[in-house]
C-alpha cells in the first residue's frame, strides 16, 4: 500500500487551500458572467476568409470551409456568437483587418513585425513552413539554386516578406533573382505551370494537398517556420475579448485528442500530407514483450494504486484550470470590475477594470480598503459603510448596493456593487469580502430620463382631463338654458307659438341636444381613455333593464315608424355588472338601430348562454360593408365615413360601447349584411368579478 | 304645503331660467348668486328645498352644502344638487358633502318640476 507522508499532507492542504481559493474566484466568475452575460452573447463576428485551401477557401456555393472556419464556426457556436465570413484575396484581408472592418482574421502567421500592427491570439493553431516547389524537369535542391530564377511568390505572404521570408533568405545569400506576384497560391502554381515563374513558393500544407494538381517539383527548400494563429485589429472593439475567447478554446480543444479541433485537422491537413506507413514488427521484439509482459502485470498493480490518487488530483488540477481560466476571462473579458478584500490584511485586489471604469490605471492608487471607501460619494457614503458593517457582521444576509463613485476626472459613476462574504473555518470569522462594480450610469440616466418623461406625459395627460371636465362643463352652462328656454317655449309656458316658430325652435332644440350628446360622448371617451371611468358591480335584473331600456326606445322608433320589439328569455334574471353603463350600451346599441333604418322593425333580443348573458339589437336598415367592419368601434368612424350628413351621431357611440363592453368583463360583435340590416351583440358575464 | 325653494346659482341664464320654472308651477323662489349669499338667505328665507349648482365662486356648492348640513336650524332642508356631470365623481361627492340627491345639467324642462317634487313629499 502507498503511504502517504508528512510531506504529502501539507502538499494536500496546500492543494486543498488553492482550491477553496479558486472556487472563490470561479463563483466569482460566474457571478460576472451572469452579470455580463447580457452584454457578452448576440455578438456578431465579421471574420476575414481569403483562398489558402485547405486551411480555408470558400467553396462554389459561397460557404467558408477549411480547418480555420470549421475551429471559427465551432468556437463560435459555443459562444453564441453569429458569424458573417468576409471573403477577399489575402492582401484585401489585411487591409481590412488593419481598418478594423473584420474582427477577426483567419490564419495569419505571426511575426514581429506583424504584431505591431495587428493583434494575435497566443495560441497557435499549427505550425506551417515555406517550402520551394519547381517547375518539373528544373533540379533545384538547395538555395543557391534559386540564382538568375524567376521566383513566383504570394503577395504579402509571411513566407514572401517577413524576415526569414524568400525575399529575405535569397538577400542574405546574395542570391539575384527576380520575384512575380500572385494574389494566391493557386496562383503560384499557376504561374509555374504558364511558363511565367521558374520556381515558386507556398505553404507546405497548400503544396502537399495540390503539388499533383501542376507540372511542379517539390525542392528541399524547406523555410520559415510560421505559427499560424487568428489576426485582430489592433484595438477593435472586439478585440480583448474575441482574443480570450479564441485563446481559451483553442486550449481546450488542443487538449483533449478526441476535439473538433484534431477532427478537423485530420480532415483538412493531414490527409494527404503522410503517405500510408507499413510498420513491420521485428523478429527481437516479439520474446522481449512476453518477458517484458511479466514486468508489466508487476506494474500494473502497483499503478492500480497509485492511479486512484493521481485521477483525483487531475480532478481536481482540472477543476483549478477551468476556474482559473474562467476567473482570468472574467477579470479581463468581462466589462465588471472586481475587488477582492482581504479583511485581515486589509489589502483589496482592484481588477483592471475596476480601476479602469473610474479613469484610474491599476497602480494609480493604493490597494487597500480606503482606496474604495475614499472614492464613494460623501452623502453616500454612511448608507455603504452600514451596509458593509451589517453585511460583515451577519445582520443583513447580501450585499447589494448602488452608489457614486468619484472618476478621476471629477464626475460620479453610478456603480451596482454586488459583493459576498467567505469566511474562515470554523469559526466562521469573515476572511475576505469578494464583489463585482458595474457601471450603472448610462442605465441610471436612461432611467431618469424615463421618470421625467413619464411624469410630463401624466401632468400632460392630467391636464387634459381637466381641460375636458371644465371645458364640458363650460360647454354645459350654457347649452343648460339653450335646452331650457327652448324647452320653456316649446311648452307655450311663455306664451303660444305660432307653427312655424314651433318648427324652428324644435330644430334648435334638436341640435342643441346633439351638442349635449357630442359633448358627453367626448367626456366619456377621455375618461375611459384616461383611466378615470369606474365601473360597478351591483345586482341588477336584467330583465327589468332591458324592457325599461327598450321601452324609452318605442316613442323613438316610432317616430320613424319603425316598430320595436322586445324579446327576453326565461332565463334572464339578475346579474352583477353596472346598471347605468349596461343602460348605456343597449342605448347606444337602440339609437344606432333607429337611426341608420327607414322602415322595417328593431328587435331586442336577451337571452342567457351559459355563463354569459346576451343582447342583441337587430335591424332591418342599410348595414355594413364587410371592409368598414373592423373599423365600426374605432372613435369617430362615421364621421370620417361622412355619414354624419345624413345620419345625427357623434361616431363615438360603438367605440364607448365596446370599451364599456370590455370594463364590464365582455364583448362585443357585429354581423351586417349591406342592404339587409345589422345585428350588434354584446355579452357580459352573470357574475362579474372587481376589476374584470 | 309650502313651496319655497332657494336657488343658488351664478350663472345669470341658468339662474333665470330655473327662476322662471319654478315661479311658474306655483313655487315662491328666493335667488342667490354666491354661495356665502346662499348660507345667509338659506337662514333667513328657511326654504323646504335648496337648488345649488356646485360650480359657484368662492365657496363651492359642497361647502355650501357642508355649512348648512352642519347648522343646527338647517341642516334637514333637502338640498339638490344641480351638477354638470362633467367632473369624475362629483355626484357622488355632492352626496357625500351632504345633498340629498342630484340633478343633471343641463336640465330638461318637461321633467325638472318632477324631479323637484320627488325631494318636496
Amino acid at each position: 500500500m502507498l503511504q502517504i507522508g508528512p510531506a504529502d499532507r501539507s502538499r494536500e492542504a496546500a492543494l486543498s487551500a488553492l482550491i477553496r481559493f479558486w472556487f472563490v474566484k470561479a463563483l466569482m466568475a460566474v457571478l460576472v458572467i451572469a452579470c455580463s452575460s447580457v452584454a457578452l452573447s448576440d455578438i456578431d463576428v465579421r471574420v476575414g476568409v481569403y483562398d489558402n485551401s485547405p486551411k480555408e477557401y470558400v467553396d462554389d456555393a459561397g460557404v467558408a470551409r477549411g480547418l480555420f472556419p470549421e475551429l471559427v464556426d465551432f468556437i463560435a457556436g459555443e459562444e453564441g456568437w453569429t458569424i458573417h465570413y468576409v471573403p477577399g484575396t489575402w492582401t484585401e484581408c489585411l487591409k481590412q483587418l488593419e481598418a478594423g472592418e473584420i474582427d477577426l482574421l483567419v490564419d495569419v502567421a505571426y511575426s514581429e513585425p506583424r504584431s505591431a500592427l495587428y493583434t494575435f491570439t497566443n495560441e497557435t493553431v499549427l505550425v506551417n513552413w515555406g517550402i520551394v516547389y519547381a517547375r518539373r524537369g528544373l533540379h533545384v535542391l538547395s538555395l543557391v539554386d534559386l540564382e538568375g530564377l524567376r521566383i513566383a511568390v504570394m503577395r504579402d505572404s509571411t513566407h514572401t516578406v517577413d524576415p526569414g521570408g524568400i525575399v529575405d533568405l535569397t538577400e542574405r545569400f546574395a542570391i539575384t533573382c527576380s520575384f512575380v506576384e500572385a494574389d494566391d497560391y493557386t496562383g503560384v502554381f499557376q504561374l509555374l505551370a504558364d511558363g511565367e515563374a521558374d520556381v515558386g513558393v507556398v505553404n507546405r500544407i497548400f503544396g502537399l494537398q495540390f503539388e499533383s494538381n501542376y507540372p511542379v517539383e517539390r525542392t528541399p527548400i524547406l523555410f520559415n517556420p510560421s505559427e499560424l494563429r487568428f489576426a485582430l485589429p489592433k484595438g477593435g472593439p472586439l478585440t480583448p475579448y474575441l482574443a480570450d475567447r479564441i485563446d481559451s478554446r483553442l486550449i481546450q480543444l488542443k487538449a483533449n485528442p478526441q476535439s473538433v479541433y484534431y477532427q478537423a485537422l485530420e480532415r483538412n491537413v493531414f490527409v494527404s500530407e503522410q503517405p500510408a506507413v507499413v510498420v513491420r514488427w521485428p523478429p527481437w521484439l516479439v520474446p522481449t514483450l512476453v518477458s517484458a509482459g511479466a514486468v508489466i502485470a508487476a506494474l500494473i498493480g502497483a499503478f492500480m494504486v497509485v492511479r486512484h490518487e493521481v485521477r483525483q488530483r487531475a480532478t481536481a488540477e482540472a477543476a483549478l484550470r477551468r476556474s482559473e481560466e474562467r476567473f482570468s476571462l472574467a477579470m479581463q473579458g468581462a466589462s465588471d470590475g472586481l475587488w477582492d478584500w482581504d479583511i485581515v490584511s486589509g489589502r483589496v485586489d482592484f481588477s483592471p477594470r475596476w480601476m479602469g471604469m473610474l479613469g484610474y490605471a491599476q497602480t494609480d492608487l493604493p490597494p487597500a480598503i480606503e482606496t474604495f471607501h475614499s472614492l464613494i460619494h460623501p452623502d453616500d457614503r454612511p448608507r455603504v459603510s452600514a451596509l458593509e458593517g451589517d453585511y460583515l457582521a451577519g445582520r443583513v444576509d447580501r450585499y447589494e448596493a448602488q452608489f457614486r463613485m468619484r472618476h478621476k476626472e471629477g464626475h460620479y459613476l453610478h456603480i451596482l456593487s454586488r459583493a459576498f462574504l467567505v469566511r474562515g473555518e470554523p469559526d466562521g470569522k469573515p476572511l475576505r469580502m469578494v464583489g463585482t462594480h458595474v457601471d450603472v450610469t448610462e442605465r441610471e440616466r436612461v432611467a431618469s430620463e424615463l421618470e421625467t418623461a413619464k411624469e410630463r406625459a401624466e401632468a400632460a395627460d392630467h391636464v387634459k382631463s381637466a381641460f375636458l371636465a371644465t371645458m364640458s362643463h363650460e360647454l354645459r352652462t350654457p347649452l343648460n338654458s339653450i335646452i331650457g328656454f327652448t324647452g320653456i317655449l316649446l311648452q307655450s309656458l311663455a306664451g303660444p307659438l305660432n307653427e312655424e316658430q314651433r318648427k324652428q325652435l324644435s330644430m334648435v332644440r334638436t341640435s342643441a341636444r346633439h351638442l349635449l350628446e357630442l359633448i358627453n360622448d367626448v367626456l366619456d371617451i377621455s375618461k375611459i381613455e384616461a383611466g378615470e371611468l369606474q365601473v360597478t358591480s351591483e345586482s341588477i335584473d336584467l330583465h327589468e333593464l332591458v324592457s325599461e331600456v327598450a321601452d324609452s326606445a318605442i316613442p323613438m322608433a316610432e317616430k320613424k315608424g319603425l316598430v320595436l320589439r322586445t324579446t327576453i328569455g326565461s332565463g334572464v334574471g339578475s346579474i352583477t355588472s353596472d346598471r347605468r353603463r349596461v343602460g348605456q350600451i343597449l342605448m347606444n346599441l337602440l339609437s344606432n338601430a333607429v337611426k341608420f333604418t327607414l322602415s322595417g322593425e328593431v328587435r331586442v333580443d336577451c337571452r342567457i348562454e351559459g355563463a354569459w348573458a346576451a343582447v342583441a339589437v337587430t335591424d332591418t336598415g342599410i348595414g355594413i360593408k364587410q371592409e368598414d367592419l373592423s373599423r365600426l368601434f374605432m372613435p369617430f368612424q362615421q364621421i370620417e365615413s361622412g355619414l354624419t350628413r345624413s345620419y345625427d351621431g357623434t361616431g363615438l357611440g360603438l367605440s364607448i360601447c365596446r370599451r364599456l363592453v370590455t370594463m364590464l368583463g365582455g364583448s362585443i360583435e357585429v354581423e351586417s349584411e349591406p342592404g339587409r340590416g345589422s345585428t350588434f351583440t354584446f355579452r357580459l358575464p352573470l357574475q362579474r368579478r372587481d376589476g374584470s | 304645503m309650502s313651496r319655497r325653494v332657494l336657488v343658488i346659482e351664478d350663472n345669470e341664464q341658468n339662474l333665470y331660467l330655473t327662476e322662471f320654472l319654478l315661479t311658474r308651477h306655483g313655487f315662491d323662489v328666493d335667488i342667490a348668486r354666491t354661495g356665502g349669499e346662499g348660507v345667509a338667505k338659506a337662514q333667513t328665507a328657511k326654504p323646504d328645498l335648496i337648488l345649488l349648482d356646485v360650480q359657484l365662486p368662492e365657496m363651492d356648492g359642497y361647502e355650501v352644502a357642508q355649512t348648512i348640513r352642519r347648522h343646527p336650524e338647517l341642516f334637514s332642508i333637502p338640498i339638490v344638487a344641480v351638477t354638470s356631470y362633467a367632473m369624475p365623481g362629483d355626484q357622488e361627492q355632492a352626496l357625500a358633502a351632504g345633498c340629498t340627491g342630484y340633478i343633471e345639467k343641463p336640465i330638461n324642462p318637461e321633467n325638472f318640476i318632477d324631479q323637484i317634487e320627488q325631494f318636496l313629499v
